[in-house]
């Protein structure tokens, strides 16, 4: 009991608590080594998943808006390919006009009255960003757009292509869309 | 020294913690997107319904009150297994069949989720049909022109959910 005791109240000796404090610093060090990988990793990561974010949603948009449209037209005039979509113009005020409440329309009225339509353009610039074009604004859609590449093999298809580079690393997202085509 | 490790301990619990709490957002975040398409997915499927009932019955929507001028009904989406997997409330508008309009307008809400529950997300979308018979304008000809477009779908829009 009493060597026991003796062992207790001995602590540990000068030699002994620098070994343990080595022992914690290293295994420190290679923590914080670990954790400046991991956290590395982690930046990089984030970085790419929100260019990835900003390209899918540019092309959610895209593909939501041809979906949308009475006509869809692709020109492959140079540097850049250019979309255009001719729509019914979504402003909830002029929808209204066009179906008023009462139910009457005047006598000249047509599904696809030009004054009652919009033309939307969807086009990649020098700076990589990708812009959403109509008569009253011109919106950035997304940034670092590296490639942008349309097709439409047949009347009721279009597809969407989209890339995003940082450094060697290229991820492409790309959609098929359905389009509700009822031609004027 | 024990003080000192448990405070390490207690620091990389802390960091981990945090670290799973932000995957938990992403994650999250990730979920609602996809409920979001389900949503859509669904209301298609109620636009498609109406759709077709628009074309095989000729009774359909049934004639109402003269200041009745709307149709609705909800129907339960199942899948092949017979599993409810969420709810379409269609609204047939018929206040423009007549001419010079002559177009039904299709409001279409799909919600996804549990018929029994509240719906995880819930989309709505509208459409136009065409109802009418000859190209407008060509009506009151000897030869009126008869429309190609008749009976289809047309200015469908997305309007978002909840």
């Amino acid at each position: 009991m009493s060597r026991l005791n003796s062992s207790f109240n001995k602590g540990l000796s000068l030699a002994e608590t620098m070994l343990v404090m080595t022992l914690v610093m290293v295994l420190m060090g290679l923590m914080a080594g670990l954790m400046k990988e991991y956290s590395e990793i982690l930046r990089t990561g984030r970085s790419q998943t929100a260019r990835l974010e900003l390209v899918q949603n540019a092309l959610t948009r895209m593909a939501g808006e041809a979906t949308e449209a009475s006509e869809v037209t692709i020109s492959d005039a140079e540097p850049f390919q250019t979309l255009t979509l001719k729509r019914l113009n979504p402003d909830p005020g002029h929808q209204g006009q066009r179906l008023p409440n009462n139910g009457i329309v005047e006598t000249s009225w047509k599904p696809f009255r030009p004054a009652d339509m919009i033309n939307v353009s969807y086009r990649r610039d020098d700076s990589e960003r990708l812009w959403r074009v109509s008569s009253d604004e011109s919106l950035e859609v997304a940034r670092d757009v590296s490639m942008l590449k349309m097709e439409k093999p047949d009347e009721f298809t279009l597809m969407l292509k989209l890339s995003t580079a940082q450094g060697r690393a290229v991820k492409t997202l790309s959609t098929r869309v359905y389009l509700f085509a009822v031609r004027p | 020294m024990l003080a000192f490790g448990l405070l390490v301990m207690v620091l990389l619990l802390v960091m981990g913690l945090g670290f799973l709490g932000k995957q938990a957002d992403t994650y999250r975040a990730s979920a609602q997107t996809a409920a979001a398409s389900q949503a859509l997915e669904v209301a298609m499927a109620g636009l498609e319904d109406a759709r077709v009932k628009l074309m095989k019955d000729f009774k359909f929507p049934p004639p109402g009150e003269v200041d009745q001028p709307q149709y609705c009904y909800t129907e339960i989406l199942r899948d092949p297994g017979g599993q409810a997997v969420g709810s379409y409330t269609v609204t047939i508008d018929s206040r423009w069949k007549g001419p010079p309009s002559s177009i039904l307008k299709i409001e279409v809400w799909g919600y996804w989720g549990d018929p029994d529950n509240p719906p995880i997300s819930s989309r709505r979308v509208t459409a136009e049909w065409e109802e009418a018979e000859f190209l407008r304008g060509t009506e009151s000809l000897a030869t009126p022109v008869p429309n190609p477009e008749v009976g289809r779908l047309m200015h469908f829009q997305d309007h978002g959910g909840l």
